[in-house]
C-alpha cells in the first residue's frame, strides 16, 4: 500500500497543479495574467535549456538569443509576410531549427567550453546585429503589432485569458513530448552521454549526432517560446534580448532544477517576478541595486544549498520522508575527485 | 602601412587587458575547475578600490599594491564563503554561481560608488611617445609595464617558488596532492587570491582608458573568455597569447573588414577563434586531457 | 523511469507552493479593478506613473527621476495643481521593454494613472497599450519615432528631435567650411539614423562614420580611420563613457579637428569631467538647457531654485547631473500643462501640453521657453555655443527650427 501511495501522491499533486494552472485565468485579473503568460513563455525557453544542459550536458549561454530569433521571425512573418498566427509560430520554429543546426552541429564536435563561448558570443552580438539590419528588424523601434497578438476567438474568454491558456497548453505539450523522449531509449542514451561519455561512445552511441540533435530540438522549443512571448508582449525590440537575458535563463534553469520540467516554471517565475518584486519592496534611492544584490544572494544560496535546484531539493526532502536512497546519477561528469577527497 | 602597424600596436595594447583577465581566468580554472564569469566584475571592484585609495590621497605606487592585497583577500574570501561548497565537478552549478557573483558584485559596486562613469587618473600621466611614425599613449605604456610585470611575476611564482609549485600540484592532481599532505582548501583559496591580484592589474590598466564604471569589464571579459578558448584554458602562456591575438584581430577587423565597424569588430576575432578550435578543440596550447573511461 | 517521474512530479509541490505565493500577490477577478480616474470635483490626487531605468544598462539616467520627483514634491508642498496633489508612482524598468509594459499596465489598471512618463527609446514598446487605454504618455529622450502624434494622439515628447540638430549642424558646417571632410561618431541605433538624415537634408554626408554600441570606450581604430580619411570636422553625439574617452584620446594624440558635440552629450557630467576641460576647449554645440555643473549658470534663478529644491528633498548628490535638471524641467512642463488643463485627465493634459506657449521654466537657457509645436514637443530653440575651457559660452542668436523650415 505504501508503495502505491508513494507513487500516487506526486501524480495527484501534478494533476492538482495542472487543474490549478488551467483554473487561474478565471480567478485573477487580466493584468496578473499578463505577467503569468510571460512567465510561462519564458518557462518554455527554460525547458529547452533544461533539455540541452540537464539532459545532454551542453552548456549554452545563448538560449535567450534563439528565443529572440524566434520572436523576431514570428513577428516578421506576421507583419511583413502577413501569415496567420499559427503559421507564423511554426515558421519561427523553422528559423530557430535552422539556427540550431548552424550552431549545434559544429558545437557538438567542439565540446563544452567552445560551445559555451560560441553561444555567449551569439547572445552578445544578437542585439547589435538587430540594430545593424534595422531595415528588416525595425532597429530600435522593433516590430510592433497594432493590436494584440493572441486574440481570443470567443467572447467567453478575454484576450488575456486566451493567451495564457494557449501558452500554458503549449508548455504542457512540450513537457509531455520531452518526457516521453527522455524516458525512452534516447533518454538512456543521453544519461549515458552525461555520466560516462567514453563508455557511451564505446557502446555505439554517436555522441556528436545525439548532441547535435538535442541542440536542434532545444532550439526549436526556444524559438516556439520566443514567438509566443513576442505575441504576448505585442512587440519585439533589441533591448528585450540582451546578453544578460540569456544568462538569467541559465540561472533559472539551474535554480529550478536542471532536469526538472516543473522546476523550469519555478525558475522562470523567479527570474521574472523576483527583480520587480524586490525593487518594489525596498524603499530608497539605491533600492534597485539592493534588490539586485538580494536577488544574487538568493540565487547563490539556492545553488549552494541545492545544486540540483529547487526540484532536487524537494525530491530530497520527499525521499527522506520515505527513507529511500538517492539515485546514482549526480547529473554531471565525474572525472575529477571531489572536494572532500582533497581536504 | 604605418597605419596598419599603428592599429596592430593599438590592438596589442588593448589585448594586454584581455590577456591579464584571461590569465586570472586560467589560474582559477586550473585550481578550482570553475570558469569564473565574475572575474571581470572582481577586476572592476579592485579598480574602484584603487580609485578610492587615490581619491584619499594615497600615491599611485602605494594605492595599487593596497588594492591588490585587498582584492586578493576578497578573492580568497569568495572562495571560502561561496565557491567551496559547490562540487567542482558540477560545471553548470559553478558557471551559474559565477553569474550570481557577477550580479552581486556589480550591485555592490553600484551601491557604493554609483553607476556614473568616473575619471580614473592616468597611471603614468598623459603624454604620447612617438617613434618610427608610430605612437604610444602613456596609458598604453602603463599597460605594457604593469601587465608585463604581472605576467613576469606569475611566471616566477609558478616556476620558481615552492608556493607556486604547490599551487600547480593541487591544480593538476588533487588526489595525489592530498596524499602529500597538502590541504587543498587553503591552496585553492590561494589560487583565487593570486588570480584576483592579476585581475586587479587588469582593472587598474583598463580604468583610465575605458572609464571607471560598473560595466567597464563586460566586453573585456567576453574577450578574455575567447582568449581562453583560443589559447587553451589549461595553458597560462596560451591564454595570454590568446588575449593579445584577440586584441589585434579586433582592432584590425574593425578597421579593415568592411561592414564590421565599431560594434561588430569582434566578429573577426571570434571567427578566427572558432576556426582554430575547430581544428584544435583544446586551444592552441591547451592540453587534451586523457580520462579513464 | 519511475524515479524521474517521481522526482519531476515532486517539483510540482514546489510549483504549487510558488503558485500559492504568487496568487496571494494577485488580485481576484471582478473586484479591485482600476479605481475611478475622474479627478474632478473632490481634490483627488492626479496620478502620474513613471517607468524609468533605475538599474541595468541605462542606469546612468536614473537621476532624472530625482529631478522630476523634486519638482512634484515642491508643487505639492505649494498646494498641488489647483488643490489636487500630484501623486507620482515610480517603477524601475531597467530599460527592459517587458518591464516597461508591465509597469504601464500596473499604472493604468491598478493605479488609475492619467499620464505615464518614460525615459525614451524603449518607450515605443508601450505606445500601443497606452493608445488602447486612452492614457497620455510622455517621453523625455524621445527619438523621432515618438513624435508620431498622428497615429498616437495622446503621446507627447519632451527633448527636441536629434534630426533637427543634425540640420542645424549641417547648415553651420556648410557656411563655415563648405569643403569640410566630416566624420561622425554616434550610437549604433536610430538616434544616429535620425541625425545623419538631418545632416544629409542640409547636404552634409560624413566621409567616415563610427557607430558604436553604448559603453564602448576604445575608439583608437576609428580615430585612425578618421585621420587616414583626412577628416577635419568631427561630429560626436554619443554618451558617457564613450564621449569622454574619445575626446580625451583625441586630445592626447594631438589631433585637432573642429569638434561639434550634441546638445545632450556635451555636458560636464558626461563629457567634460571625463575628458578634461582642455580636451573639450574650442568645441561647438547647439545647446538649449542649462547644465547645472556649468559655472556660467550658478546665479541663474532657474538653477538656484533647482539646487535649493533638490537639497531640500535630499538629492544634493544629483545636483550637478544634467539628467536630474532635465527631470526637474520636465516636471515643470507637466505641472504647467496640468495647471492649464480644462479637465484633469489624459485628453485634458494633452490639449494643455499642446497649448503651452512661451512658458518660462527653470531648465532652459535664458531666452528659450517651452513652446508647443509639431510632433508633440515643446522645445524648438537652440543656442549655438562654444566651450572656452570653463563654460559653454553662447555665440550668436537663438535659432528656432520652425523658422528655418526644419520642422513644418
Amino acid at each position: 500500500m505504501t508503495g502505491n501511495l508513494r507513487t500516487w501522491i506526486p501524480r495527484g499533486i501534478v494533476a492538482v497543479a495542472i487543474v490549478l494552472g488551467i483554473a487561474i485565468p478565471f480567478l485573477v485579473t487580466d493584468y496578473d495574467l499578463f505577467a503569468m503568460s510571460r512567465v510561462l513563455a519564458v518557462a518554455i525557453c527554460v525547458v529547452s535549456l533544461n533539455l540541452l544542459m540537464g539532459f545532454s550536458g551542453q552548456i549554452s549561454l545563448g538560449q535567450g538569443a534563439i528565443f529572440g530569433v524566434g520572436g523576431y521571425a514570428a513577428m516578421m512573418l506576421l507583419r511583413y509576410a502577413e501569415w496567420p498566427i499559427g503559421l507564423a509560430v511554426i515558421g519561427a520554429m523553422g528559423v530557430s531549427i535552422v539556427l540550431g543546426v548552424i550552431i549545434g552541429i559544429p558545437g557538438a564536435r567542439l565540446g563544452g567550453f567552445n560551445l559555451g563561448l560560441l553561444t555567449i558570443v551569439i547572445a552578445a552580438l544578437f542585439p547589435i546585429v538587430l540594430y545593424r539590419f534595422s531595415d528588416f528588424t525595425g532597429g530600435q523601434a522593433g516590430i510592433t503589432l497594432s493590436g494584440l497578438g493572441l486574440v481570443s476567438p470567443t467572447d467567453s474568454l478575454t484576450d488575456a485569458q486566451w493567451a495564457y491558456l494557449v501558452i500554458l497548453l503549449v508548455l504542457l505539450f512540450c513537457i509531455g513530448v520531452l518526457r516521453v523522449i527522455v524516458s525512452g531509449r534516447t533518454g538512456r542514451a543521453l544519461a549515458a552521454l552525461r555520466t560516462a561519455p567514453i563508455l557511451a561512445s564505446s557502446m555505439g552511441i554517436d555522441a556528436d549526432r545525439l548532441k547535435a540533435t538535442v541542440f536542434v530540438l532545444s532550439s526549436a522549443i526556444a524559438g516556439l517560446g520566443g514567438a509566443l512571448y513576442a505575441f504576448v508582449l505585442g512587440l519585439v525590440v533589441p533591448e528585450s534580448y540582451p546578453l544578460v537575458f540569456s544568462i538569467t535563463i541559465l540561472v533559472a534553469s539551474v535554480v529550478g532544477g536542471g532536469r526538472s520540467w516543473w522546476g523550469a516554471i519555478v525558475g522562470a517565475a523567479a527570474i521574472v517576478y523576483l527583480p520587480s518584486w524586490l525593487s518594489e519592496q525596498i524603499p530608497g534611492d539605491t533600492s534597485a541595486y539592493l534588490a539586485q544584490l538580494i536577488f544574487a544572494i538568493v540565487l547563490g544560496l539556492c545553488i549552494i544549498i541545492a545544486p540540483q535546484g529547487v526540484a532536487g531539493l524537494v525530491a530530497r526532502l520527499y525521499r527522506s520522508l520515505w527513507h529511500s536512497p538517492a539515485p546514482q546519477d549526480p547529473g554531471f561528469t565525474a572525472d575529477q575527485p571531489t572536494q572532500k577527497e582533497i581536504q | 602601412m604605418t597605419e596598419f602597424i599603428q592599429i596592430t600596436l593599438d590592438g596589442l595594447m588593448t589585448g594586454l587587458i584581455y590577456a591579464a583577465l584571461a590569465l586570472a581566468l586560467s589560474v582559477i580554472f586550473q585550481g578550482t575547475g570553475m570558469l569564473n564569469l565574475a572575474q571581470g566584475e572582481m577586476a572592476v571592484l579592485a579598480a574602484y578600490i584603487s580609485y578610492s585609495a587615490l581619491m584619499m590621497g594615497i600615491p599611485l605606487w602605494l594605492a595599487i599594491p593596497i588594492a591588490i592585497v585587498i582584492s586578493a583577500a576578497i578573492g580568497a574570501a569568495v572562495y571560502f564563503v561561496v565557491v567551496r561548497w559547490v562540487d567542482r565537478r558540477n560545471q553548470t552549478a559553478l558557471t551559474t554561481l559565477g553569474v550570481t557573483l557577477l550580479l552581486g558584485i556589480s550591485a555592490i559596486v553600484s551601491m557604493i560608488w554609483g553607476t556614473d562613469p568616473q575619471r580614473f587618473p592616468p597611471l603614468f600621466g598623459t603624454w604620447v611617445v612617438g617613434f618610427a611614425g608610430l605612437r604610444l599613449t602613456s596609458q598604453q605604456v602603463a599597460g605594457a609595464v604593469l601587465v608585463g610585470g604581472a605576467m613576469l611575476a606569475m611566471v616566477l611564482l609558478f616556476k620558481y617558488t615552492a608556493f607556486g609549485l604547490r599551487l600547480r600540484a593541487v591544480a593538476q592532481n588533487q588526489s595525489s596532492a592530498a596524499l602529500l599532505g597538502i590541504t587543498g582548501g587553503v591552496w585553492l583559496a590561494s589560487g583565487w587570491a593570486v588570480a584576483s591580484g592579476v585581475g586587479t592589474i587588469a582593472g587598474v590598466v583598463a580604468a583610465p582608458s575605458l572609464g571607471l564604471s560598473p560595466g567597464m569589464m563586460t566586453v573585456p571579459l567576453l574577450m578574455a573568455l575567447a582568449a581562453t578558448n583560443l589559447g587553451g584554458i589549461s595553458s597560462r602562456g596560451g591564454v595570454v597569447l590568446g588575449g593579445l591575438m584577440i586584441g589585434v584581430l579586433t582592432a584590425l577587423g574593425g578597421r579593415y573588414v568592411p561592414g564590421l565597424g565599431g560594434d561588430l569588430n569582434v566578429l573577426l576575432a571570434f571567427v578566427v577563434v572558432i576556426a582554430i578550435v575547430m581544428m584544435k578543440p583544446a586551444g592552441l596550447f591547451g592540453r587534451e586531457s586523457t580520462v579513464r573511461a | 523511469m519511475m524515479k524521474s517521474i517521481r522526482r519531476g512530479s515532486l517539483a510540482a509541490v514546489a510549483l504549487v507552493g510558488v503558485a500559492a505565493l504568487a496568487l496571494t500577490a494577485c488580485s481576484p477577478r471582478g473586484g479591485g479593478a482600476a479605481p475611478d480616474d475622474e479627478a474632478g470635483e473632490d481634490k483627488t490626487p492626479i496620478v502620474v506613473g513613471v517607468s524609468w531605468p533605475l538599474s541595468g544598462p541605462a542606469a546612468s539616467v536614473a537621476p532624472g527621476v530625482a529631478g522630476l520627483e523634486t519638482y512634484i514634491e515642491e508643487t505639492n508642498a505649494a498646494g498641488g495643481v489647483d488643490g489636487h496633489p500630484v501623486e507620482l508612482v515610480i517603477a524601475d524598468d531597467a530599460y527592459d521593454p517587458a518591464r516597461l509594459v508591465e509597469n504601464q499596465r500596473k499604472f493604468v489598471e491598478k493605479d488609475g494613472a492619467v499620464l505615464v512618463v518614460n525615459f525614451g527609446g524603449i518607450s515605443i514598446a508601450g505606445r500601443d497599450y497606452l493608445k488602447q487605454k486612452n492614457v497620455a504618455g510622455l517621453s523625455l529622450a524621445a527619438n523621432s519615432a515618438l513624435g508620431d502624434i498622428e497615429n498616437y494622439p495622446l503621446q507627447r515628447a519632451f527633448w527636441p528631435d536629434v534630426g533637427w540638430e543634425g540640420e542645424l549642424q549641417a547648415q553651420w558646417i556648410s557656411e563655415q567650411n563648405p569643403d569640410a571632410v566630416v566624420g561622425y561618431v554616434g550610437f549604433n541605433n536610430d538616434l544616429s539614423e535620425s541625425q545623419l538624415a538631418g545632416l544629409a537634408n542640409r547636404g552634409v554626408v560624413p566621409a567616415e562614420e563610427a557607430l558604436v554600441a553604448p559603453g564602448t570606450s576604445d575608439l583608437s581604430a576609428q580615430v585612425s580611420q578618421f585621420q587616414a580619411a583626412g577628416v577635419d570636422t568631427l561630429i560626436v553625439n554619443i554618451g558617457a563613457p564613450t564621449v569622454g574617452a574619445l575626446l580625451g584620446y583625441i586630445h592626447q594624440i594631438g589631433w585637432e579637428p573642429t569638434l561639434m558635440l550634441g546638445s545632450t552629450t556635451s555636458d560636464f557630467a558626461a563629457a567634460i569631467n571625463q575628458a578634461g576641460p582642455d580636451a573639450v576647449e574650442g568645441a561647438y554645440a547647439f545647446k538649449w538647457y542649462m547644465d547645472p555643473a556649468d559655472p556660467l549658470f550658478a546665479e541663474e534663478p532657474g538653477y538656484v531654485a533647482y539646487a535649493e529644491a533638490m537639497t531640500e528633498q535630499g538629492h544634493e548628490d544629483d545636483i550637478p547631473d544634467s539628467l536630474a535638471m532635465n527631470g526637474y524641467g520636465m516636471g515643470a512642463a507637466i505641472v504647467g500643462a496640468l495647471s492649464q488643463a480644462e479637465s484633469l485627465d489624459s485628453e485634458g493634459f494633452a490639449a494643455a501640453w499642446d497649448s503651452l506657449s512661451d512658458f518660462e521654466n527653470p531648465l532652459t537657457l535664458p531666452g528659450i521657453t517651452f513652446d508647443s509645436g509639431p510632433t508633440g514637443r515643446v522645445l524648438f530653440d537652440f543656442q549655438f555655443s562654444r566651450f572656452d575651457g570653463t563654460s559653454w559660452q553662447p555665440e550668436g542668436e537663438i535659432v528656432d527650427v520652425r523658422d528655418l523650415g526644419i520642422v513644418e
